[in-house]
Parts: structure tokens; C-alpha cells; sequence
């Protein structure tokens, strides 16, 4: 008797002592290139996440370097630097199978929601073990890129960089066919984060009410740009007004209204 | 577990065998913890015996679970972050659902955490973006220009202009040297693109490299490289251009870019009212490329009788000849010293002919004046420049710039005034030396210091004279028959600087000068009268005089920044040693003055909203007097007006505010601004003038200054449905301001100006588009008697692409002046044609001007004391038929 309570005491000791931090905090690195462009580039995301939701921190900082990066090039970020956070926050609710986002126009700030995507991905047989976890790689297509990604079942989270979800486990790294857009986990710990349970619509202060379509806001980023031109040409009376293609980069190539 | 599966895997088989091919299996459950507590968002998956993952699904809200596949042998595997997973084998069988909960128990074992740390340290490229110029080449590319449409974020307008992501540039160079400053145009509009390396974009461009980082600069240059097998660059173009009435153009551009020097000439010839001085002057001014003080400080000129129209374009009225030269280039002296030479030489014959009728009209004076100018007016400039940078370390860098400048006008006119004909002359030469030297050192990230020297000498020496006396009864001698004016005027400055700037931590910015200005000037004047027997010099009209100011002086700025809000304050103090002698016999006066002064500003900014902006102003400031303000004797400035200063010294003082709003759509479909502008002069030297039919004569005098209110609006609006752009802005002005004239007492006048702008701007994307403006321009002057004038000005601009090789522009313009009872109207209509062939090294063009043949232009101008017209003659409309050539 005296035995089984001393252990029952235990057991609960241990239960409270044992705080489970049921989140992780992974820091990923974004590498891309544009080879046309000579364009070499880095930045960070943060990602904190738990079973359900992800909520993902994009930084402002871009590194260009002069030459084509590798995996040899991924290193967690400065912890001694000040990373400028212009409130470019991503969500993902696996439940109740939303994404949304904040990006902003110009000075203004919106919110925007994103298609939820049900990603399907093809699972391999391959293993490998990267930083100390088992990962297998798995393959998907999403919006014109074929992605690759090694993902971990040591972590069961559905997350991954950047919009990547969906699978059994943590994506660890992740790369796109064309070798133009690459992530990395650089720094993975235990950590709950407050963003996880704040009504994510609140996190900034934004021009509508209401979400947006991710469409509709592609649109009028576009009307602004061309605006401006419009704008700077008619103070030039010599000058007549030009249509300004600049080809798409970055991991989305295609939309899905566009098919 | 395992007696049980082998009885049903009997059962299904025997039961369930139709079915087998036709259904799948599912397997579902619910996934908690040991307390029962659902766990949403599980991972379940189903591998096969080999233990590869075959499907995977995760729980939803209420901690349920689905999965379908085909039947077989699994291992199903539950998994929770924080929790132990937990997996059993399954069978699944066709057609059937079998149910498999999990309850999983909480895990001891900590997730492994991960930093990946680096070693090797990787070069960053900064802030310049290179692009490989082969790589953007589709094969078409014939010259620069062409080569840059290709380049992402660069478009290249008509004229020439380059823009990079919607911004314009400052400068385009070869391989880091700067020979053309905005006039980039000419460099790459011919200059093939074969050669060419690398474009490369240089953000956040600063003309000093050292300031870089502590002075917020978004400027844009681009730099382009050549190929090492291109050794020796030769290129160019010539244009010629011939038309009726003998006119003719010529022009020709040349440049040469070896490795180790790059030299570009250009040569301009025309009679067609074309000014390339201009342009050219655009070129050569090193001001740029050189932060230096003292850039105003000329010597004084007294006479000036050159006739230019306001209100019209200057090319429409000026009848000339000129020749242009100018010759540019730079070269290394060693690794670290490299020299730029810049040569100019122009001629030019120019003649106007115009005719003003003027009335004088005011409390109890009246009169009415018809003067005709028949001018001409030949000129000569030669300039030289030697502009050297010295890049002494990483953190000192020298310049030095050098120029002489050496000019002389000769100016004859057939003066005809009030039907009395005369002939005036007036010969102004000019020789001038200037120096200038800046070490910039910068010590560290944040801080650095310029230090500044200047020194110029000016001379400009003056000789006017007429053959016939107009002066009335101003003289009281007899047999007067010609008028002559001697002018030796000359300056010479020196000053010295030193600018400190240093950067905060948190990005305020503090700077600090302190100088020394040294002016020294001197003015001798002979005014003449002659008779047969004797030259008669009056009093009062003479001039010796030496007029020196020292400026010792501090200023010191500093810039707040937080939030949205931003707000900058100066303060200028200076110590003044003026000191005015005129040494001539009759009118000796000597006097000096030490004043100190104290010019206190402030400027702020507010970000209200994303789109909004508010910002204000205010800054007090007492300004010293010029020569011409305390000079004492009369200097004779035209045929008929003399002007005398006050004798002694007296700042002037005054008070400037404003304040703006503007905002913006957040899509940039329109923008609205609105500003208003409040200045008073507490002290003001005004004139008072004794106006005769023959003469005017004013005086300097202290007295209460008047202010000045005024509004400004503009907006652009974007309308997409007509595709097109609208302008529309305006200008509202109050101007109250004092003078004196003949036995009058103080008069007050107050000018009011209003201004309306429209403007239309298309914006298809095919073939055709047009530009049209209109502004309308009212004002009233009330004082004596109330003026009013108006004055209408449209244009409208045609542009017509036909096809790759050929366009076409058209521009009409209307202009309407009124203020009597008659308003008059004006049309001028231009026309210019282009036609490329296939191969882009020949051009052929059509140029006609003046369509109308409009012959003499009349505008309308009134003042507070009366009104007067004036009327050009124009040149006739002639045609141009020109061929350009590029090599």
C-alpha cells in the first residue's frame, strides 16, 4: 500500500515537474536562386508550431551573395543580431483548414487568405538521417514547383517550411526541382509560444476587416505598381507608358486560378 | 490478439470473397491520452511490413481518425509531440471497417534539439546588382539602350531618360568613370552594346563613397564594364540637318574608350534657334561630382541688356549662328589618382527684334514709351576644367577641381525710342579662376568629416556705350551727344570648411560645420556724358568701391526620428565683418559693421497613416545686404535707369512657415496634396524712384516689410476606364509689398495670382498616344489703380508609332494673353517625323516648325504702377530635312 502511494506520488510529481512543452520553435533558412539574374539570396523564417496550428515569422533582412549557395552555406542566424520583422506573418490551422497570411502594398497592411491546399504527397522509401533525425523524403507538385523534402516522424507535426504541410512529421529540409528555392531547419528547440493560442487576425493592424482573397490581393499589388508608372509618365510629357514583365521567382510559379 | 485474427481472417475469406475485389478496407479511431483527454491533430500511419509508410492521416477536432486503402498486413502507428508513439500490427480486409483507438502516455525523453553553427565566412555582395550582359542579349541589341530595356527593373523612356524600379537614375559610367553626369543619353544611344561585360546597378549611390552608410542616399547609378578584347572603342554619330531659308543644323559626337583613357567630343553647328550650350552645360558642371562651398559667389554685373521672353519659348525668337565644341576625358594617373579634363568652346550670333509699348500710369503721372530693339548679340565662351580624385585609403579620399573660364559678349543694338534712333553697344568680358578642395576622412562606420577649401577670383569688366543723349532733363548740360558707361567690376572669394556628420545608433543624424567665408569685391564706374570739347563725369554717379564681407560661421543640425514622426532643427550662426568704402572724390564713404546672427529652423514630418503625410516649417532668417544694397552712388543699369543703394548697412530680416498634407490612394489611383505657405519680411529695402518720361532713378530705402501668403494644390487621378491619367493643380497667391515713387507717399500694393493646371496624360498600350496640358494664369494688382492680366497656355502632344521604324510627333500650343480690352491669341504648331532603317545605323528625319508661319508674338505683362506689352518677331516656319548616321 505505503509502496503503490509512494509511487502514485512520484508519477504526479514527475507529471508536473515533466512540463510538457507540447510546441517547437524552428528556425528555417530560405536559399534562392535566380541564375539569369546572378541573384543569390538568404533570409529566415521562424516557424512555432504544435499539432494544429503553425504560425510562421518572416524576416526582412535579405543577404545577396555573389555566388550560388549550398548546403554547406546553412547556419542558424546571428543570435546577437536584431532581425527587422515587418509583421509578415503566415498561419496554418490543419483543423479547421485555414492559411492566412499578412503582406502589405506599398505602406498598408493586409490580411490575406490563402487557398487551403490538401497536399498530396508521395512518400518514399528512402531514409536518410539529417541532423540526428530520421527522415524519408517525400515529393509534391504546388503551384509550378515539384518539391522534394525530407521530413522527420521523430517530430509528429504536420508543418514544414514556408506554405509546406501535411505530412506525418516535421519538414526538415525541403528543396524544388530546379534547384531555384531551398529550405532548411537550422535551429530546432522547445518552446510554446503565445502566437499559437492569439487570435491571429489581431497580430496586426490592417487596412480591412476582413481577409482578402490571395488572388484578389495579387491583383492589386499589381494595379499599385502600375499605377505608379502610370503616374511617373504622365510628369514626363515626353515619355509613353510601358508595360513592365518581370518573370516570376520565389516558390510560387503558377496559381491555381491560373491553370 | 492473434487467436482472434485467424478466426476472422476464416470467416471473411469464406463470407466475404465477392466482395473482395470490389471494396477497400478502412481503418478509423479516436486517439487520446491517458486521461481520456482527445488529442486533435495526431499523426496516424500506416505502414507496410517492410516499414514503409503506405498512407497517413490526422485526427480532426474531436480526435478521430480515417483511413481507406487496400487491404492487407499494416503496422498502424500513432503519434502526439510529447506523447510515446505507439503502433500495433493490423489486418485489413475488404468491405469491412475496423475500429483501432489509441490512448498514449505522456514521453519522458525531451526532443532533441538542433543549431547548426558555420564555419566559413561568405562574401556578401552589397548593395550592387550585376547582370551579365550576354545573358540579356537576344540577338536584336544594337546599341546601350536596347541592351538595358532587357535588364529586369530597368525601362528606358523615349528621350532617353532611365528609370530603375520606377526611379531615374543619376549617372551611367564605364567602368566606373563618369563622362556625360545626366546627359547619359548621348552614351547610350550610341554606343553598341557588343563590348559590353556587365551592367551593373548600384542601390543606394552616393557621389562620395565615404558617405556612404551615414548619409541616407537612394539614389540609383549604373556602372557598365567592358570586354578585356575590346582595346580600342570608337564610336559616335553625326547628324546633318538642311533646310529652306539656308537653315541648317550639324552635329557630331564621338568617343573613344581605350583601357586606360576614355575621351568623348562633341561638336554642334545650327542657325535653327537651338541652344546645345545648354545641354552641354549640363555636362560639364562638376558640382556634382565635388561637395564644395561658396557655388553663388560671382562678381557683381551691372549692365545687363540682353532680351529674352518669358512667356515663350526662347527658340522661337532667337535668330542665331552658333558653334559648340566639347571635349571630355579621363584618365588614371597612377592606381589611386585619376584626372578628368573638360574643354568647351562656343560661338554664337544671336538677334532679336523687339518692340514693347509701355504705360506709366499712377497718381499723378503719366506717360507712355515705344522703344524698338533691333539686337545682335555675338558670343564666346571657352571653359576648361580639371577635375582630380585621389583615393588616398579606404577611409580618406582627396578632390580637387580646377576651372577657367574666359567669355566675351558683344552686344549692338538699333535703339529706337520713342521715334528717336539710336545706337547703343554694350561689351561685357569675363575671366574667371576658381579652385576648389575636399579631403573627406571618415574614421569609422558612422562618423566622418569633409574639409572644404575655395578659392575664385572673377573678373567682368564692362563697356557701354550710345551715341545719342535720352536722359531728358535728368543732366542740365548742353550739347550732350552720347552717353558711355566704364564698369570694372571684380571678386574674389576664399573660404574654408569643415563638415562633420555622424550617424547614431539609432539612426539620428547629427552635423556640425564651421567655416570661414572671405568676400572681397571691387566696382569701379565711369559714367559719361560727352559733348564735342569735353567729357563730363557728374557727382553722384561715380563709383570706387571696395566691399568686403567675412562670414565666420557655425551650423549645426540635428535629425529625431521616432515612430512616424520625424523632426529636424538648425541653428546658423554667423559672425559678419562687413566693411563699404567708395573711394571716389565726391562720394567718399567709409563704413564697417560686426553683426552676429542667429538663423534658428525647424522642419517635421508626420506619418499620420500609411498614406497620409503632414509636414511643417519654420525658419527665421536675417540675410546681409549685397554691394548693390549699400553702394551709395548711382550705377547706371540701362539706357534710362540708374540705381543707388543705401549707405550703409542694414540686415533684412524675415519669417518663413508652411505646413503640407498629402495623401494618397493605397493602390496609387490618385493623390491629393494641399500646402500652405506663410512669409513676412520685417525689414525690406525697397526703391523709391523718381519715374520721368527719359529716366528712372531710385533710390534705396529702409522700410516695413509686407508678407506673402500663399496656397498650392495638386492631384493626379488615374482614370482606368478612359485609360488615361488626370492633373489637375492650382496656385493661389497674396503678395502685399510697399514702394515709393515720385512725390508719392507710401504706397501699398497687393498682387493676387491664380493659377489652374489641367492636364491629360494617355496611357494605351498601342500605337498612338497624347499628352494635353492647359494652364490658365490670372492676376490682379491693386494699388493706385487695379491691373488685371490673364494669360492661357495649352499644348497638345501627338505621338503616333506607325510601325518599328517610323513615328511621328505632332505638338500644337495655344497661347491667349488679355488684360485691356483685347485679347489676343497665338497657335504654333510642330511637327517632326522619324524613319529608322532595318539596320538602326541610319536615321532620317522630318522636322517643321512654326507650321502656322506665325510671325510676331505680343504678351500682355502689368505691374503695380502700370502695364506694357512687348511683341517678338519669330522665326519664320522652316522645315528640316535631317540624316543621322551612327558608327
Amino acid at each position: 500500500m505505503k509502496l503503490t502511494s509512494i509511487i502514485i506520488l512520484l508519477i504526479s510529481t514527475s507529471f508536473c515537474l515533466a512540463q510538457k512543452k507540447i510546441a517547437v520553435e524552428v528556425e528555417y533558412q530560405e536559399l534562392q536562386e535566380i541564375p539569369d539574374l546572378k541573384e543569390y539570396t538568404s533570409s529566415y523564417t521562424t516557424l512555432y508550431a504544435n499539432s494544429n496550428v503553425a504560425v510562421n515569422k518572416v524576416y526582412d533582412d535579405v543577404e545577396f551573395y555573389d555566388r550560388p549557395l549550398d548546403n554547406k552555406d546553412f547556419k542558424a542566424s546571428d543570435p546577437n543580431k536584431v532581425k527587422k520583422f515587418s509583421g509578415k506573418y503566415l498561419m496554418i490551422n490543419t483543423l479547421k483548414k485555414q492559411m492566412l497570411f499578412f503582406d502589405f502594398i506599398m505602406k498598408n497592411n493586409f490580411l490575406v487568405e490563402d487557398i487551403y491546399h490538401d497536399f498530396k504527397w508521395d512518400i518514399s522509401n528512402e531514409n536518410k538521417i539529417i541532423e540526428g533525425y530520421n527522415c524519408i523524403m517525400a515529393t509534391t507538385k504546388y503551384r509550378g514547383r515539384n518539391w522534394k523534402v525530407w521530413f522527420t516522424p521523430d517530430i509528429p507535426l504536420p508543418f514544414g517550411p514556408w506554405k509546406l504541410h501535411g505530412l506525418p512529421g516535421l519538414i526538415i529540409e525541403a528543396v524544388d526541382e530546379k534547384h531555384q528555392v531551398s529550405y532548411k531547419a537550422v535551429k530546432i528547440i522547445n518552446a510554446e509560444n503565445a502566437l499559437l493560442s492569439e487570435d491571429f487576425d489581431k497580430l496586426v493592424k490592417t487596412r480591412n476587416k476582413k481577409p482578402i482573397t490571395y488572388k484578389h490581393f495579387l491583383e492589386i499589388r499589381t494595379e499599385a505598381f502600375e499605377n505608379l508608372s502610370k503616374e511617373l509618365n504622365s510628369e514626363n510629357s515626353g515619355a509613353t507608358f510601358e508595360d513592365v514583365k518581370i518573370p516570376r521567382s520565389g516558390p510560387e510559379l503558377k496559381y491555381e486560378w491560373e491553370e | 490478439m492473434g487467436r482472434i485474427r485467424l478466426q476472422h481472417i476464416f470467416i471473411i475469406i469464406i463470407f466475404f470473397f465477392p466482395l473482395f475485389a470490389l471494396s477497400q478496407a478502412y481503418i478509423e479511431g479516436s486517439i487520446s491520452d491517458t486521461t481520456n483527454v482527445i488529442l486533435p491533430g495526431a499523426s496516424v500511419v500506416l505502414k507496410n511490413t517492410d516499414g514503409k509508410i503506405i498512407t497517413y492521416a490526422t485526427t480532426d477536432v474531436k480526435g478521430y481518425y480515417i483511413i481507406k486503402t487496400e487491404a492487407g498486413n499494416y503496422i498502424l502507428e500513432a503519434n502526439y509531440l510529447g506523447y510515446k508513439k505507439k503502433s500495433c500490427e493490423v489486418v485489413l480486409i475488404n468491405g469491412k471497417k475496423q475500429l483501432q483507438n489509441f490512448k498514449l502516455e505522456l514521453s519522458s525523453n525531451e526532443l532533441k534539439e538542433i543549431v547548426i553553427e558555420h564555419e566559413k565566412p561568405i562574401a556578401l555582395r552589397g548593395d550592387t546588382l550585376s547582370f551579365d550582359a550576354k545573358a540579356f542579349s537576344n540577338g536584336t541589341e544594337v546599341v546601350v539602350e536596347d541592351l538595358l530595356r532587357n535588364i529586369p527593373g530597368i525601362t528606358v523612356l523615349n528621350d532617353g531618360t532611365i528609370n530603375y524600379n520606377n526611379r531615374p537614375i543619376e549617372k551611367v559610367m564605364i567602368d566606373g568613370d563618369d563622362l556625360f553626369n545626366k546627359g547619359y543619353s548621348i552614351l547610350t544611344k550610341n554606343m553598341p552594346n557588343k563590348p559590353l561585360d556587365k551592367v551593373q546597378v548600384l542601390k543606394n549611390y552616393s557621389n562620395n563613397r565615404l558617405l556612404k552608410g551615414i548619409e541616407d542616399s537612394d539614389g540609383i547609378a549604373l556602372n557598365l564594364t567592358l570586354q578585356d578584347e575590346y582595346k580600342h572603342l570608337w564610336f559616335g554619330n553625326v547628324e546633318v540637318g538642311y533646310g529652306n531659308k539656308d537653315r541648317y543644323i550639324a552635329e557630331a559626337n564621338l568617343m573613344h574608350f581605350a583601357k586606360k583613357y576614355k575621351t568623348f567630343l562633341t561638336t554642334s553647328f545650327n542657325n535653327a534657334g537651338l541652344d546645345k550650350a545648354g545641354k552641354v552645360d549640363a555636362m560639364v558642371s562638376n558640382n556634382v561630382d565635388l561637395e564644395s562651398i561658396g557655388q553663388e559667389y560671382r562678381a557683381v554685373k551691372v549692365m545687363n541688356l540682353n532680351i529674352g521672353s518669358s512667356q515663350l519659348g526662347e527658340d522661337r525668337i532667337r535668330f542665331n549662328n552658333a558653334e559648340t565644341a566639347t571635349l571630355s576625358t579621363i584618365f588614371p594617373l597612377s592606381d589611386k589618382l585619376r584626372l578628368k579634363l573638360i574643354g568647351f568652346l562656343g560661338f554664337d550670333e544671336q538677334s532679336f527684334f523687339q518692340q514693347s509699348i509701355s504705360v506709366t500710369d499712377f497718381e499723378g503721372t503719366y506717360f507712355e514709351n515705344n522703344e524698338i530693339n533691333n539686337s545682335s548679340n555675338k558670343l564666346q565662351r571657352s571653359y576648361l576644367n580639371a577635375l582630380l580624385t585621389y583615393d588616398i585609403s579606404e577611409k580618406q579620399m582627396l578632390k580637387s577641381s580646377t576651372t577657367l573660364n574666359a567669355g566675351k559678349t558683344k552686344y549692338v543694338n538699333d535703339y529706337t525710342f520713342n521715334n528717336r534712333s539710336t545706337k547703343e553697344n554694350l561689351e561685357t568680358r569675363n575671366t574667371y579662376f576658381d579652385q576648389k578642395t575636399t579631403y573627406t576622412y571618415k574614421w569609422n562606420d558612422r562618423n566622418v568629416a569633409l574639409f572644404k577649401a575655395h578659392f575664385l577670383t572673377d573678373r567682368l569688366p564692362q563697356n557701354y556705350g550710345i551715341n545719342d543723349y535720352l536722359l531728358g532733363d535728368l543732366f542740365l548740360y548742353e550739347n550732350v551727344n552720347s552717353v558711355g558707361n566704364d564698369i570694372k567690376s571684380s571678386r574674389m572669394y576664399g573660404g574654408f570648411q569643415i563638415d562633420f556628420r555622424s550617424k547614431q545608433k539609432n539612426n539620428d543624424l547629427i552635423s556640425f560645420v564651421i567655416g570661414y567665408d572671405h568676400n572681397e569685391d571691387n566696382l569701379m564706374t565711369r559714367f559719361s556724358l560727352f559733348t564735342d570739347t569735353s567729357t563730363i563725369n557728374p557727382q553722384d554717379f561715380q563709383s570706387d568701391i571696395f566691399y568686403r564681407v567675412g562670414d565666420l560661421y557655425l551650423l549645426n543640425g540635428y535629425t529625431l526620428k521616432f515612430n512616424n514622426f520625424s523632426i529636424n532643427g538648425s541653428v546658423n550662426v554667423h559672425q559678419i565683418f562687413n566693411k563699404f568704402e567708395n573711394y571716389y572724390t565726391d562720394n567718399k564713404l567709409s563704413t564697417t559693421q560686426t553683426p552676429f546672427i542667429v538663423n534658428p529652423a525647424v522642419s517635421a514630418s508626420w506619418q499620420v497613416a500609411p498614406n497620409d503625410v503632414l509636414s511643417a516649417s519654420y525658419s527665421h532668417n536675417i540675410n546681409n545686404n549685397s554691394l548693390l544694397q549699400v553702394n551709395n552712388s548711382y550705377l547706371f543699369r540701362s539706357s534710362h535707369s540708374f540705381n543707388k543703394g543705401l549707405g550703409y548697412f542694414n540686415q533684412l530680416d524675415e519669417s518663413n512657415a508652411g505646413i503640407d498634407y498629402t495623401t494618397k490612394h493605397y493602390l496609387n489611383r490618385y493623390q491629393f496634396s494641399v500646402g500652405l505657405d506663410y512669409s513676412k519680411q520685417n525689414d525690406v529695402i525697397s526703391y523709391s524712384s523718381q519715374l520721368e518720361q527719359n529716366s528712372s532713378l531710385s533710390n534705396a530705402f529702409l522700410m516695413q516689410g509686407g508678407n506673402r501668403i500663399s496656397a498650392k494644390f495638386s492631384s493626379h487621378y488615374i482614370v482606368r476606364k478612359l485609360k488615361g491619367t488626370v492633373r489637375f493643380g492650382g496656385n493661389l497667391g497674396r503678395l502685399l509689398y510697399y514702394n515709393q515713387f515720385n512725390e508719392s507717399d507710401l504706397r501699398k500694393n497687393i498682387l493676387y495670382i491664380q493659377t489652374f493646371t489641367l492636364g491629360w496624360t494617355s496611357n494605351f498600350k498601342s500605337s498612338f498616344n497624347f499628352h494635353f496640358s492647359t494652364q490658365w494664369n490670372f492676376s490682379q494688382v491693386k494699388s493706385d489703380n487695379i491691373f488685371r492680366n490673364t494669360s492661357k497656355y495649352s499644348y497638345l502632344d501627338l505621338k503616333y508609332v506607325i510601325n518599328e521604324n517610323l513615328n511621328i510627333k505632332l505638338k500644337s500650343e495655344h497661347y491667349n494673353f488679355g488684360g485691356l480690352d483685347s485679347y489676343s491669341n497665338y497657335f504654333f504648331t510642330d511637327l517632326s517625323a522619324l524613319y529608322s532603317f532595318d539596320n538602326k545605323n541610319t536615321s532620317i528625319g522630318l522636322d517643321g516648325r512654326n507650321l502656322f508661319n506665325t510671325n510676331t508674338f505680343t504678351s500682355y505683362n502689368i505691374s503695380d504702377i502700370g502695364y506694357s506689352t512687348n511683341s517678338y518677331r519669330l522665326l519664320p516656319r522652316y522645315v528640316l530635312l535631317t540624316v543621322k548616321f551612327r558608327f
